[in-house]
């Protein structure tokens, strides 16, 4: 056999060693042709991504620009009232329509030659349709139904805006599964939502570590000298894993904080402080909110969405991709419309966690960029998830000493990037 | 006090702030805010929308202390030089004992094996109690003009 045939060590034959997903190849990380795979089979495919909170465009006109894997769309309020979400992109000549964050307008016009659409992205008008003292113009059977704006699927629920570029998607229910949809609906729970505030920053690794750090409470525990010494998240704490069973790709972890002083799993954390005391409690002091007596839900929502409620800290962290060795973290900070300042002020204390400076998300921001640097130039090699098994199912106890979460997420990114005759 | 005299006494002030941020001694930071002060980094993006999410909030000298203990203790990141270039430090107006005061501030930083990279840029929009003689920040909302930052922000402004 040729080199060719066999791969080389830094162009691995593109196949996974094991059935199961308790080894991943490093390819997967910084191979570009599997990276616009991912992007056409995944983010332009049968799935779903945040687009924003419905009260972030409130009335009629108000429009927002965001982000599906590298294309931009825009997320508008019709006549209608409901929310609309377009390609931004001109069906004219592909020129991107809108540069705004955010916005009023009654139609939306093109820039370059002001074809002109409205809410719902149907193409109104061209100018000089009819040409110039009859000279010039379009084609008598130009049809401008043909030429709107690409629209998207759209679910809202209860003020969380989804969206795909796939109408076959199956609803946001389905696709989340029972166990999934509930703790999606635990927070946005028909309490209108409002936005307090945005984040955003470019880490330097592959989009899908960032989705296996937040599955992998396994780190938690151990690189976050902060939330284990100021005793916010033990590996032992009471809790449940939650794993959808349709996918294996969609999983919540909501625990309970131990009580003050229970100290037990730490023998083994080597970077546990034991004598440190916070000057200013009030960052870790959080009010109940809900029902039940969850201090932490961490849920990742296929392919790119996080929603974490840390004590009164509730946020959306969405994945962009940029490239393979790249992406962009998009943090949106939300409470309740009815919120008193009281709970507004918790939540931006407690926002001090997460971040950019957050005392957690930075370990997380660095030792990202740390795997990319370990990664990249070693496509060859396999990372070994075994904690927990090789099985992609979640414990059946719901106990968090578990790599099962990442190992799900492989198994379902395996099928949907499949491909006839290779070793996927 | 003659505002000129005043005015060297505040530029002094911005230009120990940054020494204590940038010269390795990060203990001494929090000693440049009083006890009840505020603190808050914010995007413009979110300021201009008076929304009041950013990388670091506080609401006392307590916490900022607590912020020394985690980049000294708990917080993993690699290591790095930061720099703080101030500029256009002004004096807007006298309450008593406080000034409002701004500054324009600009932060390199560079990483070991990299080359250095502007980090943030922005503006401060303070508040300086000079009451017992020591300036110290009652106030200092930092606003910089990217949302976008390149990877973790571990030091304060």
């Amino acid at each position: 056999m040729s080199v060719q045939q066999l791969g080389s060590e830094l162009k691995p034959l593109k196949f996974w060693s094991r059935d199961d997903c308790s080894r991943i190849p490093q390819w997967v990380y910084s191979d570009t042709e599997n990276y616009s795979q991912e992007l056409e089979r995944i983010f332009y495919g049968p799935h779903w991504h945040l687009i924003g909170l419905a009260t972030e465009t409130p009335n009629t006109g108000d429009f927002k620009r965001a982000t599906i894997g590298e294309r931009s769309v825009i997320m508008t309020r019709t006549d209608s009232g409901d929310i609309s979400v377009l390609l931004n992109s001109c069906a004219h000549r592909g020129v991107e329509i809108c540069q705004a964050k955010f916005g009023t307008q009654k139609e939306i016009m093109c820039p370059y030659h002001q074809w002109t659409y409205d809410l719902n992205g149907k193409l109104m008008g061209v100018p000089f349709r009819r040409g110039v003292k009859g000279k010039g113009g379009f084609p008598a059977d130009f049809d401008t139904s043909k030429h709107g704006l690409r629209t998207l699927k759209v679910e809202n629920i209860n003020g969380a805006v989804f969206a795909s570029f796939d109408h076959n998607a199956p609803p946001m229910k389905e696709y989340l599964g029972d166990e999934n949809y509930k703790y999606l609906i635990r927070i946005f729970n028909g309490r209108p939502v409002k936005a307090i505030g945005y984040q955003r920053q470019r880490i330097k690794c592959n989009w899908k570590l960032y989705m296996e750090n937040i599955k992998d409470p396994y780190h938690a525990s151990l690189l976050h000298v902060f939330l284990i010494s100021f005793g916010l998240y033990r590996i032992d704490q009471k809790g449940e894993t939650v794993t959808d069973a349709r996918t294996l790709s969609h999983n919540v972890f909501a625990s309970i904080r131990n009580p003050p002083g229970e100290t037990s799993g730490t023998e083994e954390m080597k970077s546990f402080r034991e004598n440190l005391k916070l000057h200013d409690m009030s960052i870790v002091q959080a009010t109940k909110e809900y029902d039940d007596d969850v201090t932490i839900q961490i849920q990742t929502i296929f392919p790119d969405l996080v929603l974490q409620q840390q004590g009164n800290s509730l946020q959306m962290r969405y994945v962009i991709p940029m490239g393979p060795n790249e992406f962009e973290l998009l943090w949106t900070y939300f409470g309740y419309e009815d919120d008193t300042e009281e709970i507004t002020l918790r939540r931006l204390r407690q926002a001090n966690l997460t971040g950019p400076s957050g005392f957690v998300s930075v370990d997380d921001t660095e030792v990202l960029e740390y795997s990319r640097a370990g990664i990249g130039p070693n496509p060859s090699n396999d990372a070994v998830l075994e904690l927990g098994g090789r099985e992609a199912k979640p414990p059946a106890d719901g106990n968090m000493v578990t790599e099962g979460p990442i190992r799900g997420f492989y198994q379902y990114y395996r099928q949907v990037m499949k491909q006839e005759g290779t070793g996927f | 006090m003659t505002d000129l005299t005043l005015h060297l006494k505040v530029t002094d002030f911005y230009t120990r702030y940054a020494e204590s941020i940038c010269d390795g001694d990060i203990e001494t930071w929090p000693e440049f805010f009083t006890e009840k002060c505020l603190y808050r980094i914010i995007p413009r993006t979110n300021y201009d929308r008076k929304l009041r999410i950013g990388p670091m909030f506080a609401e006392s000298k307590g916490a900022l202390k607590d912020r020394v203990v985690a980049i000294k203790e708990t917080l993993v990141y690699s290591a790095r030089s930061i720099t703080h270039i101030v500029g256009g430090v002004r004096i807007l107006n006298t309450e008593g004992h406080l000034l409002k005061t701004r500054s324009m501030l600009a932060i390199y930083q560079t990483l070991v094996d990299g080359t250095t990279q502007i980090q943030l840029v922005g503006r401060t929009f303070d508040s300086i109690d000079v009451g017992d003689g020591t300036p110290k920040f009652n106030e200092r909302i930092v606003v910089f003009d990217s949302e976008l930052l390149a990877g973790a922000l571990v030091f304060p402004a």
